[in-house]
């Protein structure tokens, strides 16, 4: 079965409006940090698709590549919330003054 | 089975962001990577579907719910009015933009001359292969037919099969993309690990100190 090429579009670019959405809205660094994660996913869905479509195996090597940043930048924000945390003792975005002097 | 694969993650993705509680956030983005494992299956991209789930539904979100556990729940959880209109702003360019990618994608040719490749079976392809090596063989060298080499027969076949518009059957198995890997991408390779022992340092790092305010 071959799917369109517009439908994993249409697909990845919703992915990625909600979680940008997402990461306005919500405050939560957490959830904002899960949001940064749904968008890479989105883009990763979209180097898959055209690579189907292009029959070239390069792009799955990109896909890997953002999946080990992906990972990386997981764990170095997990850090500086966890961090945060201990000095400010929330996770809320807006209430994070340290650099105001 | 695209369909049910595309809704339920953009089922999980709405739930992701609007869920109030960061496990349930966390417990809908698996869902959401799950699903789009499946879309990579459907789309040939076999270590790339595992991959997801190990990497992302494995250790990533396992990393995740740790640092839930640690946090304690937060009591304030309502929004300030004084966000209301910016709220409001967000939703609505998101859903604006939502709304023209998906008409400008879904009514016109996003792609023009589309390769649009198709798949046939190994079987069928092997003797296919085989015709036309067996006639270049001729062709290019007549006094010695002897056999190619190894690397000259796959070159030959990536060709035969791009400009017959064929997939690959090998494309998206761990054996190709681990060749491209370890050939061609070797230094993309190296830089990864990089990438991945600094972020290591870094982390243990901020994990020891305390900031002082």
């Amino acid at each position: 079965m071959t799917i369109p090429l517009h439908y994993t579009i249409a697909l990845a670019s919703t992915l990625f409006m909600i979680g940008a959405v997402g990461l306005i809205l919500r405050r939560n660094m957490l959830v904002m940090l899960m949001c940064v994660e749904l968008m890479l996913n989105a883009v990763n869905l979209l180097f898959t698709a055209f690579a189907r479509d292009t029959g070239g195996g390069d792009a799955h090597i990109f896909v890997l590549m953002i999946m080990a940043v992906a990972a990386a930048e997981a764990a170095v924000g997990l850090a500086i919330i966890i961090s945060l945390f201990r000095t400010q003792r929330n996770v809320d975005a807006d209430s994070i003054d340290l650099l105001k002097g | 089975m695209f369909f049910i694969f595309a809704a339920l993650a953009i089922i999980g993705a709405f739930l992701t962001i609007l869920s109030p509680k960061a496990v349930n956030s966390a417990m809908s983005l698996i869902l959401v990577m799950i699903s789009l494992a499946g879309i990579y299956l459907l789309l040939n991209a076999h270590f790339i579907a595992v991959l997801q789930i190990i990497v992302y539904a494995g250790a990533i979100m396992t990393l995740i719910l740790f640092v839930i556990m640690l946090l304690p729940e937060d009591e304030k959880t309502k929004q300030p009015d004084k966000k209301k209109i910016l709220t409001q702003l967000a939703i609505l360019t998101g859903a604006v933009i939502v709304f023209l990618t998906l008409t400008f994608s879904l009514t016109r040719d996003v792609v023009p001359d589309s390769a649009g490749m198709i798949s046939i079976s190994e079987s069928k392809l092997a003797d296919d292969v085989k015709q036309e090596l067996r006639s270049k063989n001729q062709n290019v060298n007549k006094k010695a037919p002897q056999e190619f080499s190894n690397e000259q027969i796959t070159t030959l076949r990536k060709y035969l099969l791009h400009q017959q518009k064929i997939l690959d059957p090998e494309f998206g198995t761990v054996r190709e993309v681990g060749r491209l890997l370890f050939t061609q991408y070797a230094l993309a390779f190296e830089i990864i690990s990089l990438v991945l022992l600094t972020a290591l340092v870094a982390t243990l790092f901020l994990a020891k100190r305390r900031l002082n305010p």
